[in-house]
């Protein structure tokens, strides 16, 4: 009895993995849309953290550096799983199920999200026998599990599971090790396949996953990174790939610059190749403003004025940088209305206004815009032509690693580069900003090696 | 209510009793709880009991993170402490398990200890410590090194 309250505590906990996924993906503040999940083919199993298919290569692909993650968002994360349906219960019992061991009926979670159609159901078998991408190495956590039936029901549970994916070709036939894979995947959602297949005890660092490994490369400093390319050929092969090297530079070119708190504005201009932070300030308390610009890096040229004068305006919201120009939220200074963004082209340094809906300046501080399709995006707000001043209305989900917590304060700033770097919570872990508090964390986009952050801009 | 205690279960079956607080570091401990899975007994299947041990007396330690520049600096004197006491291989174990159980300081702890660690091991040293398998031919040896000529210039060899 006391082996089968356990046996019913795994199952729970397994299916809570498997439920696990889907709920964070869907704590987005915002809308969720329409499934996009059509697109997903049948091997590019779902995994977590990545909106691009994990090709089987030789050697690592960095598929969640390499690629820009510039919105569009990536669909939502898929469990890897299918979630579990309502009528599971009813599903006949894995016919490779061994008869001797106890069935169980399958816990059906008690309120199930709405969860987009399972991305399995309009493909085509796929014509190749299906290979798992996971590797022979046992790429995961020894573990000998010290009470076999468990294993054998989170087994059963798996191949219940897997039975829902319809249309899988007859010979597909898991062995053990690869639901132990599967399982691992769910759990620790890092697990993929390093193809070392030699090593299989965990303590080697080949074994590790590549997140891990690239933890650990992305804190070595430069030479000992020459060093250990001699190491092997896949120590090489990791050194020397794009994702590596732009995610090493991003994090070790950092730098930190102290700015007046009222520097809300930094820009890059991608033709000089200068970043420049704009400050705008009132002058006596008026309405009238003064902007002035720093060139970072400008061999001590100090802040300068921009000359001539706009019409006064509140600037209500942080900005963003795209292609040159920085923009930001503003509304004129008494009554809050004519919305406008304010354009600062960061390479001549001229200001200019764009018309914007209420709703864009609505949400002032709350508002985040962001790069979308080299367009700029606030929240659901596409400006889609700078010239006619158009705008359209579009539902966006955001990685929750946007909304993640920065101390105490839920705030970030985000931003990606083309390298995919994004402003996230990993990302801030590994540059460093993990103090409590406010942390403005500010990546410019385009510009993968010098990377500006802004770290307490207060003096 | 924080005085809950919590047992997690490594996956040799040796059992931790610990406060809810101290089993909430462990992020995927948090995120049941989170979901009301009422839970008393959890089954850590990727753990084993002395690395769990460990990952626990980690989170004891960092359980009340304070602000303070005092108790920050007490608490990185801990770390650097605590991390002296494990070998190279003890330290991918702990990585992988701070990976798991998603215990965020841990595992920046832990990479960072690794880095510090190997930095300035030799390939030979990587390898034999590793069980990495050289599989550069000569030749292509002597291409890595051609094209690195400049590190090696600079620093004749590599420190041991």
């Amino acid at each position: 009895m006391a082996s089968l309250s356990l046996v019913l505590r795994y199952v729970v906990v397994l299916t809570f993995f498997i439920l696990e996924n889907p709920k964070e993906t869907f704590s987005s503040r915002l809308a969720r849309p329409p499934a996009k999940v059509a697109q997903i083919g049948a091997d590019d199993y779902p995994s977590s953290g990545r909106s691009t298919p994990v090709h089987d290569l030789g050697f690592p692909d960095f598929p969640s550096f390499q690629e820009a993650v510039a919105p569009p968002p990536p669909p939502p994360d898929l469990p890897l799983l299918p979630p579990p349906l309502p009528d599971l219960a009813l599903l006949p019992p894995p016919a490779s199920s061994d008869p001797e061991k106890p069935r169980l009926s399958v816990p059906v979670w008690p309120s199930l999200p709405d969860f987009p159609p399972f991305p399995f159901v309009d493909q085509a078998a796929p014509s190749q026998h299906f290979a798992p991408r996971f590797d022979e190495s046992d790429n995961w956590m020894p573990s000998t599990p010290s009470i076999p039936q468990v294993f054998a029901i989170q087994s059963n549970l798996l191949q219940v599971l897997l039975l829902q994916q319809p249309k899988l070709p007859a010979k597909f036939k898991m062995k053990k090790s690869h639901q132990k894979k599967l399982l691992c995947r769910v759990e620790s959602e890092v697990c993929f396949g390093d193809h070392n297949e030699k090593d299989t005890n965990p303590s080697e660092i080949d074994s590790l996953p590549l997140d891990l490994k690239m933890a650990i490369l992305t804190r070595l400093p430069a030479k000992s990174l020459t060093n250990l390319k001699h190491v092997s050929k896949m120590w090489s092969s990791i050194i020397r790939s794009r994702g590596f090297i732009d995610y090493f530079f991003s994090v070790s070119t950092e730098e930190v610059i102290k700015l007046p708190v009222n520097t809300r504005f930094v820009g890059y201009d991608p033709i000089d190749d200068q970043h420049k932070a704009l400050l705008v300030q009132s002058i006596n308390h008026s309405d009238h403003l003064e902007h002035k610009v720093l060139t970072l890096g400008g061999g001590g040229q100090g802040w300068r004025h921009i000359e001539g004068t706009t019409a006064p305006y509140s600037p209500i919201s942080v900005g963003v940088c795209i292609d040159g120009f920085v923009y930001y939220g503003a509304y004129s200074p008494n009554r809050p209305i004519n919305p406008v963004m304010v354009c600062f082209e960061v390479r001549s340094e001229k200001i200019s206004f764009i018309k914007a809906p209420e709703d864009v300046v609505h949400w002032g501080n709350e508002a985040i815009f962001i790069e979308y399709k080299g367009k700029l995006a606030f929240d659901l707000w596409i400006l889609e032509d700078v010239e006619k001043h158009e705008w359209s209305k579009q539902t966006c989900v955001f990685p929750s690693s946007v909304w993640d917590d920065v101390g105490d304060i839920k705030m970030s700033f985000p931003g990606t580069n083309k390298a995919g770097i994004g402003d996230d919570e990993e990302f801030r872990r590994s540059s460093g900003f993990v103090d409590k508090g406010e942390c403005h964390v500010r990546i410019a986009p385009q510009h993968v090696e010098s990377i500006a952050h802004f770290k307490d801009p207060i003096i | 209510m924080s005085s809950n205690k919590i047992v997690l279960t490594s996956s040799d079956g040796e059992s931790f009793e610990v406060e809810e607080v101290v089993a909430r570091k462990l992020q995927i401990v948090g995120h049941m709880l989170e979901d009301d899975c009422v839970i008393n007994e959890i089954p850590l299947q990727n753990v084993t009991g002395d690395i769990l041990s460990m990952v626990i007396e980690y989170c004891k330690t960092h359980v009340d993170e304070e602000e303070s520049e005092e108790a920050q600096t007490k608490l990185k004197t801990w770390d650097e402490e605590f991390m002296k006491k494990f070998d190279i291989k003890t330290l991918l174990q702990i990585i992988l398990a701070a990976n798991y159980l998603n215990v965020k300081g841990l595992l920046d702890l832990v990479s960072q200890t690794i880095a510090d660690t190997i930095k300035d091991y030799t390939p030979e040293q990587i390898r034999e410590v590793f069980g990495v398998e050289n599989d550069y031919t000569e030749e292509e040896e002597a291409e890595v090194r051609k094209e690195n000529a400049w590190a090696f210039d600079e620093a004749d060899t590599p420190k041991p």
